[in-house]
């Protein structure tokens, strides 16, 4: 079966990334991915999403504009997601981007920095592109059957 | 998210329903931080019915943790769902917070 494709242009502004997220929640939960699998799926979707429209672009520049797109693969043993967030903003590589002390005690924790982590470590896989003066960051995600 | 509050024996117990996510957080920040005004308080999040929590939430919940330590007071979590668990283990927050499977403990773990 050919995977189900959504690919869809989103604004910084908090209505627009709700908006893409909400879009992709609902074809995961019509292709049958249970919602406590899907709550999970979600948390690296929106990661994915707020980081580029937070910091792809310095605070003052022109509104950046940039592409979410979701493929969503019924297979036998469960359900595969390519997500991919594309953009025209500073080159960053989140693969690089060293884990956070987890183990530090909370005095100690820093506030932030958590997002790209959970993203690496609730994916299967990762890849980051910089390809004609574009960041390409894409994941695949699966939910077992 | 909706968030009810109730504030007898001396724990405040904040009910989380729906995701602490980044359109949440400005709510859940002043309603959570602000329990810890007065010194030495004791503080519960009720999670049973938080659908998920992303990095946005994680931050409230961390500064929550350190102004309990700073303010002399307790924080506790109990009812933690399979998804809300997972972001906490990988996070790491589940080796530093006091987290219960139910309320009682949560109680036990203010000192209540």
């Amino acid at each position: 079966m050919l995977p189900r494709r959504i690919e869809s242009p989103c604004g910084r502004e908090p209505a627009a990334i709700a908006a893409v997220l909400e879009r992709i929640e609902a074809a995961l939960a019509e292709e049958g991915c249970p919602p406590p699998r899907s709550a999970a799926f979600m948390v690296v979707a929106e990661e994915m999403v707020t980081n580029v429209a937070r910091y792809a672009w310095p605070e003052h520049a022109a509104p950046g504009l940039f592409t979410v797109s979701a493929g969503i693969s019924r297979r036998l043993d469960g359900i595969e997601v390519l997500l991919v967030t594309e953009d025209d903003g500073v080159p960053f590589d989140p693969t690089l981007r060293g884990a956070p002390d987890t183990d530090a005690p909370v005095e100690e924790r820093a506030i932030g920095g958590l997002g790209i982590h959970l993203v690496m470590r609730m994916t299967e896989w990762q890849c980051y592109r910089r390809e004609a003066g574009r960041n390409r960051f894409s994941v695949i995600w699966r939910c077992a059957a | 998210m909706d968030i009810t509050t109730q504030d007898s024996d001396g724990v405040v117990l904040h009910r989380l329903k729906g995701r602490l996510d980044n359109n949440a957080t400005g709510a859940a920040e002043g309603a959570i931080l602000g329990s810890f005004a007065a010194r030495a308080q004791r503080v519960i999040l009720d999670m049973r019915d938080v659908a998920y929590v992303s990095s946005a939430g994680l931050r409230v919940v961390l500064m929550a943790a350190k102004k309990a330590k700073v303010s002399d007071g307790r924080l506790a979590l109990f009812g933690l769902p399979a998804a809300v668990q997972e972001v906490f283990d990988i996070s790491g927050f589940s080796k530093v917070l006091a987290i219960g499977a139910e309320e009682d403990d949560a109680r036990r773990l203010v000192g209540a």
